[in-house]
């Protein structure tokens, strides 16, 4: 074994270790968030949060209380786009007076469960530039026309940008270009 | 009067299995979970399900420990009782939740 074998062996296990101490906190932080996805009302939302968290609670080993706690995120995370998925099945939908598509349906579902903080968004959305920054690289190192690759390499990062906030948070509205509107004029959005 | 869950389906036919099987038709959250051996969210939903249909009444935990959140207990109310019983007898005669045996230490006696 080298020195760099010996130094990640150490982190590793110092991470596990960690990893395993902080399980509990984090069973209990997201049986908190799945309880605020699963329930419609403030109140059921703190019921379930305690309730839950006894649930966890109960589960031996550290390891199971966060497997424990996945199992409601996900259940909640589900029940969300599901419900979701339903609530767009709109009258004025059936009607024929709006037209959502598939995809932007499941979108504007998904964007309104997870409902990821738009500041972790604009977060991810640099990898897009470097991953156009290393293809260049890559294309710089095996091809001669440099200018055009330059070129080509940063408008793959800056359409790989757009797209991830498309793809997240949508374009215009929560739903892409619709807005769903009662026949008074009111949001009719959840 | 309440009209009854809808769908009854396995899970639920689980559970009332298990509240019928338990004391005083009552138990909590995970002790439901661990008889049924079903996932959380599937309980809860059934659960709600029950309780939309006033068969199921809830609880919070009376002594806590310091430091350790309440359990919720769930106790089948008179109609959950009887309606339960009904539907069991229809559609499972033979009981599907695993029941615990234990084994008594000593020699046999027959």
């Amino acid at each position: 074994m080298n020195g760099w074998e010996i130094a990640v062996g150490a982190a590793l296990s110092v991470f596990l270790a960690e990893f395993t101490e902080i399980c509990p906190w984090l069973a209990r932080k997201l049986v908190c968030w799945a309880a605020c996805r699963w329930a419609d009302s403030q109140a059921k939302a703190e019921q379930y949060a305690e309730e839950w968290a006894a649930v966890v609670e109960e589960r031996p080993g550290k390891l199971l209380k966060l497997m424990t706690a996945a199992q409601f995120t996900f259940g909640a995370t589900w029940r969300g786009i599901v419900g979701r998925l339903k609530y767009t099945r709109h009258p004025g939908l059936a009607a024929g007076r709006l037209t959502v598509p598939p995809l932007q349906r499941l979108r504007w579902a998904l964007t309104r469960t997870i409902m990821v903080p738009r500041l972790v968004i604009y977060a991810i959305l640099p990898i897009g530039l470097l991953g156009g920054f290393f293809l260049g690289r890559f294309m710089l190192s095996h091809f001669d026309h440099d200018l055009v690759i330059r070129a080509a390499a940063i408008s793959f990062g800056i359409l790989t940008m757009v797209a991830w906030r498309s793809a997240i948070l949508g374009r215009h509205t929560r739903l892409g270009s619709v807005k769903i509107v009662g026949d008074d004029g009111s949001d009719l959005e959840p | 009067m309440a009209d009854g869950p809808v769908r009854i389906t396995g899970p639920l036919l689980d559970v009332l299995e298990a509240l019928l099987a338990a004391d005083d038709y009552e138990l909590h959250g995970w002790a439901i979970m661990k008889t049924t051996r079903r996932a959380g969210p599937t309980i809860y939903k059934i659960l709600e399900r029950l309780d939309e249909a006033e068969w199921l009444t809830s609880r919070w935990e009376k002594e806590v420990e310091p430091g350790r959140p309440r359990r919720r207990y769930y106790r089948l109310s008179g109609i959950g009782v009887e309606s339960a019983r009904r539907i069991i007898a229809e559609r499972r005669p033979v009981p599907a939740v695993p029941r615990r045996h234990r084994f008594a230490f000593g020699g046999w006696s027959g």
